[in-house]
């Protein structure tokens, strides 16, 4: 499927993790952060519906 | 076999060895983060218990990825101040090839590890002192602020080989009782002023009153296992030898290149715990306080562990076992409403085991020339500087959310239980409220 090795042989390999040295990575990193920010949004709005279920706004 | 591969083989083998050691004190590390779960669910009332629980949990999810994205980088790199040597961090960029899977780096993940550790022990800290009326979304946000970029700049400054509180002042903290402990016991306090009380907990008149929470033994057994933590968060304050990346060939040394042994470590931890515990006991004699009493303990002697007499490490946890309960005493009666005390034992009990290394150790010799010897002064400048590096963005950032409505729970929310924050009910069939 994807080719994301950074290396075509084990000999003299040293850095082996996925998309190594490439845009990949970036991709990857920002991905990640997307994917810690949006819960919190997703938390924020449930606790707004408690508040206001238990506020007699609901 | 040449001296020359002797020597090879065996430094090699030193950092494997390193790579074992750091890595197993990260795992024993997570027994803290186990036991302020614990600690924090005991402390909470039924309605409210698995509320503070899903908060500690995800204080520790978030603060791997954040640490991961910015928290090593701003440790690596912002040793002279807010101005960063973009050099020094290149080795933290979330991005570069020492950040992940790479042979011919062992160390660089058991020691973003360890500091990950540190960090979710920081957050941690303020976590049981906001249950049962913080909401999540600015808690997680709190937590993060904490863990992932107040306590790298406060391990930049003072816990760093270059850190300007070291080359400027001696400043001597070798197992955090400020880095970690002063700086998350501030940065409650700040969240705390703008958070308020728990409902219930004064009266018209202002005197307070005492909220039980649902399960002592809960909470005693947490923080015997944060203790079991300890060692591991303890043990990881020093550098292995014998590597090429060690400050000796033969010897441990502290995060300063101080020389010390990890007998020294295992002396005084445990003298400072037996001190903390013993002191609560006499100054309370309540069992909640007798076992924050090995907190109170560890935190007060923690900054010089490498260094004490262990016998005057005893008398040092004693004093901060009987200085917790006071102080917490104190703050209530001023209208904080902290909790679990988070506050008097890990901010105030840090204050006194930064002074107490100023007070008892003053004139050892730092261990280069970059570094003068530890002083009195140098210590107290710490106190200032962690004080002010905890507090204020605690206060500032909750101040915010404060303003913005999304810091507290309504009343009717907290009334009816924080579990409804997310749709939760920990004991269904037997356990009834208090409430």
């Amino acid at each position: 499927m994807i080719n994301s090795s950074p290396f075509e042989a084990w000999d003299a390999a040293t850095v082996i993790f996925t998309f190594a040295g490439s845009g990949g990575v970036h991709l990857w990193f920002w991905v990640m952060c997307i994917l810690c920010i949006v819960p919190l949004f997703v938390s924020l709005k449930a606790e707004n519906a408690v508040e206001e279920e238990h506020n007699g706004q609901k | 076999m040449s001296p020359e591969e002797l020597y090879a083989a065996t430094t090699r083998a030193n950092m494997l060895n390193l790579e074992v050691y750091y890595y197993w004190a990260t795992a024993i590390m997570i027994l803290i983060h186990a036991g302020f779960l614990m600690y924090e669910m005991g402390a909470s009332r039924v309605k409210h218990v698995l509320a503070s629980g899903t908060k500690n949990i995800l204080a520790f999810a978030f603060m791997i990825p954040t640490f991961f994205m910015f928290g090593w980088w701003i440790y690596l790199a912002m040793y002279n101040g807010f101005v960063p040597d973009f050099e020094a961090g290149a080795g933290g960029v979330p991005w570069g090839d020492n950040m992940g899977p790479n042979l011919a780096d062992n160390a660089t993940g058991v020691f973003w590890g360890a500091f990950t550790l540190f960090a979710c022990t920081t957050a941690s800290i303020m976590s049981g002192s906001v249950i049962e009326r913080i909401r999540m979304a600015s808690f997680i946000v709190l937590a993060v602020l904490l863990g992932s970029v107040v306590w790298n700049l406060s391990a930049a400054w003072g816990w760093h080989y270059a850190g300007w509180m070291v080359t400027d002042w001696g400043y001597h903290d070798m197992a955090a009782s400020g880095v970690v402990h002063m700086i998350s016991g501030f940065f409650a306090l700040g969240v705390l002023i703008n958070l308020g009380p728990r409902i219930g907990k004064y009266n018209p008149d202002g005197s307070p009153n005492h909220i039980r929470g649902h399960s002592l033994p809960m909470t005693a057994t947490g923080l015997m296992l944060i203790v079991t933590g300890f060692f591991g968060f303890l043990g990881a304050c020093l550098v292995f030898p014998g590597t090429e990346i060690s400050w000796s060939a033969t010897q441990w040394a502290n995060i300063y290149g101080g020389p010390t042994t990890l007998s020294a470590i295992c002396f005084n931890t445990l003298m400072a715990v037996a001190g903390g515990i013993i002191g609560c006991y006499a100054m309370t004699r309540d069992p909640f306080w007798m076992m924050s009493g090995a907190l109170c303990g560890v935190i007060s002697a923690a900054a010089g562990l490498d260094l004490w007499y262990p016998g005057l490490a005893f008398v040092v946890a004693f004093a901060g076992g009987i200085l917790g309960p006071w102080a917490a005493g104190v703050l209530e009666r001023m209208g904080i409403d902290d909790a679990v005390g988070a506050v008097s034992v890990h901010g105030v009990c840090g204050i006194w085991g930064l002074l107490a290394v100023g007070i008892f150790m003053g004139g050892y010799p730092g261990p280069s020339e970059e570094i003068p010897a530890i002083s009195f002064m140098g210590q107290f400048v710490g106190v200032i500087v962690m004080f002010l590096l905890g507090f204020i963005p605690g206060y500032v950032v909750s101040w915010i959310f404060n303003k913005m409505g999304i810091l507290r729970a309504s009343e009717p929310v907290q009334e009816a239980g924080m579990d409804k924050e997310i749709n939760a009910v920990a004991y269904p069939e037997e356990i009834k409220s208090m409430h």
